[in-house]
């Protein structure tokens, strides 16, 4: 026997469908008139002055009232589906108030917390203390769970973390904590020497291991051994260490900076243009038409708690806002542009020169057409010590 | 111009245009049709923005899908366009 095909059966009428017969009228006028008001017409045929079809039993009525509007007296013939099942059951009241009930609850118990689940090697009972802190506990109401906070949480207070995630699947909080990878053990026994990183004046050193190969004063090319790693052992062996010491050297950099008195800056203060977006849980859900996108401009976002009548809502409204780039021709003067090469100079220093002692900074200020030059030499002293493994030969057997 | 205004100048827009997909022969789709001119076992005459479209086959029925597409299921023997 042919297998009916359930799609078939249905043919998108998923409540159930009304078969129809008419006759006489303007049956095409009554066609189009039903198109025009979206109902949805299957197995239409007219043939002989006669007009048969399907209908959704809650567009029957509709398809009616079209019918007497155009002359066409139709009668409703054959009638399936799950409305006129339900609808030969409709004095089972028992039927109704049980599937009503279980509707019911599984509402209120998708509205609420039933489990927490906790993934990764961290202690489950800190990450649910945190979770508590943050409204999230078995049987807590589901749309006032601060997951976000909780996960900002989490970061700061689990050792070692290095990335969370707190979702809520159904009834179901889901955390998952990753801890970062732990630094791999450095061989740290491998004989080494240590070599000047740059070429330096010593004015101080302090040798915890190894032999001292320059003496303090003493002028070092980049490059050059500081501390050895081959110890004599006071008889004709020698002994591999690894070196270890602190070298402190003075050297000399320069460096120039350069401001002109005329220039085009451009400056992101511009047009600003925002792109709202309605957030719920990890969804986002524009609040505008076609592209959040605008060229040449700095983006920017900002994500915003909603209460109403001082309740927190389950959503948040982000704003993206994209200030347009301007460009700005500045004109200085030679006091503007003195101070600005003095903010560039500050900035070098703090980006650059953080890890070392400036003994002495010598400004020379060189004017010229079209600008002011600053050109400073420095004087610095900071550790030159650098590591470098002894390489053993393959005939080396310790 | 508003936004309302927009949306009908755009629903306008795309009123203009018919799209008519066929299927092996047995199916026909036909978007933005205006109404339904003729209807018969074997010819169905549709109005869209600007023409018509004749459809003979046998036998022919009629089915509504989206707003404003029709669906012809059948043998379809000829399609014809007639321009208003």
């Amino acid at each position: 026997m042919k297998k009916k095909n359930p799609r078939e059966k249905s043919r998108g009428l998923y409540l159930g469908r009304v078969r129809f017969k008419g006759y006489g009228g303007f049956q095409e006028k009554m066609i189009s008139d039903l198109l025009e008001s979206g109902i949805v017409l299957r197995r239409v045929k007219t043939s002989g002055g006669e007009i048969t079809g399907e209908v959704s039993p809650l567009d029957y009525y509709t398809a009616a009232k079209a019918a007497r509007r155009n002359g066409v007296h139709i009668r409703a013939g054959e009638r399936r589906g799950l409305y006129f099942t339900l609808s030969r059951y409709r004095s089972r009241l028992g039927l109704y108030v049980g599937g009503l009930v279980f509707l019911l609850m599984l509402s209120v118990f998708q509205s609420r917390v039933e489990a927490i689940a906790v993934e990764g090697d961290v202690p489950r009972g800190q990450i649910l203390a945190i979770l508590k802190e943050n409204g999230i506990e078995e049987g807590a109401d589901k749309y006032s769970l601060k997951m976000s906070q909780a996960e900002q949480q989490i970061m700061l207070e689990v050792e070692d973390c290095s990335w969370v995630d707190v979702s809520c699947v159904g009834f179901r909080v889901n955390v998952r904590v990753e801890k970062g990878t732990p630094l791999p053990e450095m061989e740290e026994d491998s004989p080494r020497n240590i070599v000047a990183s740059r070429a330096a004046v010593i004015v101080e050193q302090t040798v915890r291991e190894g032999a001292s190969a320059v003496a303090v004063g003493s002028g070092v090319p980049e490059g050059a051994l500081l501390v050895s790693g081959t110890v004599p052992d006071g008889g004709e062996n020698v002994l591999f260490v690894r070196a270890d010491a602190e070298i402190i050297g003075e050297f000399t950099e320069t460096q120039e900076f350069y401001v002109p008195y005329n220039e085009t800056i451009r400056r992101a203060d511009g047009e600003q243009t925002e792109f709202s977006y309605l957030v719920f849980n990890d969804d986002e859900y524009p609040l505008f038409f076609g592209e959040a996108f605008v060229p040449d401009a700095v983006y920017s976002e900002e994500t915003k708690l909603v209460h109403i009548f001082g309740e927190e809502m389950p959503f948040r409204i982000k704003t993206g806002t994209y200030t347009a780039y301007r460009d700005i021709d500045v004109t200085r003067s030679a006091d503007d542009c003195t101070r600005e090469l003095k903010r560039l100079k500050a900035d070098y220093e703090e980006n650059f020169y953080s890890e070392y002692e400036i003994v002495g900074a010598e400004e020379k200020y060189i004017p010229d057409d079209s600008g002011i030059k600053l050109i400073v030499e420095y004087t610095l002293r900071g550790d030159i010590a650098k590591p470098v493994a002894i390489e053993m030969g393959e005939g080396f057997d310790g | 111009m508003g936004v309302k205004e927009k949306l009908i100048a755009f629903e306008n827009e795309a009123a203009r245009h018919c799209t008519v997909t066929m299927r092996d022969g047995r199916e026909l789709y036909i978007e933005n049709c205006r109404c339904v001119k003729e209807c018969d076992d074997n010819l169905i005459t549709l109005t869209v923005y600007d023409m018509d479209i004749r459809i003979t086959g046998a036998p022919l029925t009629l089915e509504s899908f989206g707003v404003n597409g029709v669906k012809i299921s059948g043998k379809i023997h000829s399609l014809t366009l007639e321009e208003h």
